[in-house]
């Protein structure tokens, strides 16, 4: 019974949930993108980045026999190894990446501060005088 | 011999003008002295608590942390032309009178940087817990920088003018500390300690160094002495 309902679901529906639910969010994030580049927040490169690598991954999903010929290329046998390993790669080189940044904008923002305080706010304290007694 | 005494204060209302009140007025040897206190944006009033005092005040608009407070110090001092640079700490914690056996090696030329260690001598009242820390913050200091300190996050440190012009800080908040010593260690500058005692009152723990916070200044030095940013 289970099993012909399985098999019932995939003569109808050739598509797995997980596939369906992972190409809808990436036609999500790259509407994102295409969304940002009309409000101009982003250039035509970036778009052209984004795109390609939504639409990569949409394809990867929906067709996991292409990965298998870059697994071949990195020498190893499943398509799937070989994206993991790209994917854990690429994470953390951005995972850097992104520390790296942030660090530097922090010690920008604190080289702002600094130069403006220094031009701006350099105020010399006065003692209030003690009463002085006259005569 | 100008002397600057830079003063990094961030919310130190309760205490700042104690601080600025008992700090000597002349040291032997030392003909003009300014008081620097860096106001790295405090919330409360600060600022105005230094301004009835005679001394500068330099004010962040913006929180940048310890670090950041102590580099503009640094370039403040730099611009204009000191001799010598004592940072003392807002929270009371340091004897006014342990000024003078930090400066004294630069006077004489016997040293670039002198630091004040609280563990040269065993008097004082630092719970064992901060001792620890510190501690680890050393063995820590030692590993990344090659330079043994007995007090790697001592507050109350003196700078020559040479030191002055070489040390370029990069870290904003706690690390600042350990990052000295990276200083030291890569500008070949001759380092040595002084004792000095320690005053620690609920307030003035309050405000230093966390142990947890070491775990954190810890991931940053590493990333610092590896990568260089």
């Amino acid at each position: 019974m289970h099993d012909y309902l399985i098999n019932l679901w995939q003569s109808i529906w050739p598509l797995s949930p997980i596939k369906i639910l992972f190409s809808v969010f990436a036609l999500f994030a790259w509407s994102r993108a295409v969304l940002r580049f009309r409000a101009k927040q982003m250039n035509q490169k970036e778009l052209a980045f984004w795109s390609f690598l939504w639409l990569a991954m949409i394809v990867v999903v929906l067709i996991p026999e292409k990965t298998t010929t870059l697994a071949e290329l990195l020498g190893m046998e499943r398509g799937f190894d070989a994206m993991t390993f790209i994917a854990i790669i690429a994470l953390f080189y951005s995972v850097y990446r992104l520390y790296i940044k942030s660090n530097e904008v922090d010690q920008e923002i604190t080289r702002i501060v600094r130069e403006t305080a220094l031009r701006l706010d350099v105020k010399k304290g006065q003692a209030k005088r003690s009463k002085r007694k006259t005569k | 011999m100008r002397l600057a005494i830079l003063i990094p204060a961030y919310n130190e209302e309760k205490m700042l003008a104690r601080v600025i009140q008992t700090l000597p007025k002349k040291f032997s040897g030392i003909t003009h002295q300014e008081v620097i206190v860096v106001n790295d944006g405090s919330i409360d009033a600060t600022r105005e608590i230094a301004l009835k005092h005679r001394v500068t005040v330099v004010s962040h608009w913006l929180n940048r942390g310890l670090g950041g407070a102590l580099g503009t110090g640094f370039e403040y001092v730099r611009r204009h032309n000191f001799d010598i640079l004592v940072t003392f700490d807002a929270d009371g914690q340091h004897h006014p009178e342990d000024i003078d056996p930090v400066i004294r090696p630069i006077i004489k030329k016997k040293a670039d940087v002198v630091v004040g260690s609280r563990f040269i001598t065993k008097k004082g009242n630092m719970p064992w817990y901060r001792r620890m820390g510190t501690f680890g913050m050393n063995i820590i200091t030692y590993a990344l920088f090659w330079v043994w300190t007995t007090d790697s996050q001592s507050g109350l440190r003196a700078f020559s003018r040479h030191a002055i012009r070489e040390i370029t800080l990069k870290s904003n908040k706690m690390e600042v500390s350990s990052e000295f010593f990276n200083e030291i260690q890569t500008k070949n500058l001759k380092m040595i300690e002084a004792p000095i005692r320690s005053i620690y009152t609920s307030y003035s723990l309050n405000k230093g160094l966390k142990n947890i916070e070491g775990v954190r200044i810890l991931f940053k030095l590493i990333s610092h002495r590896l990568f260089g940013k």
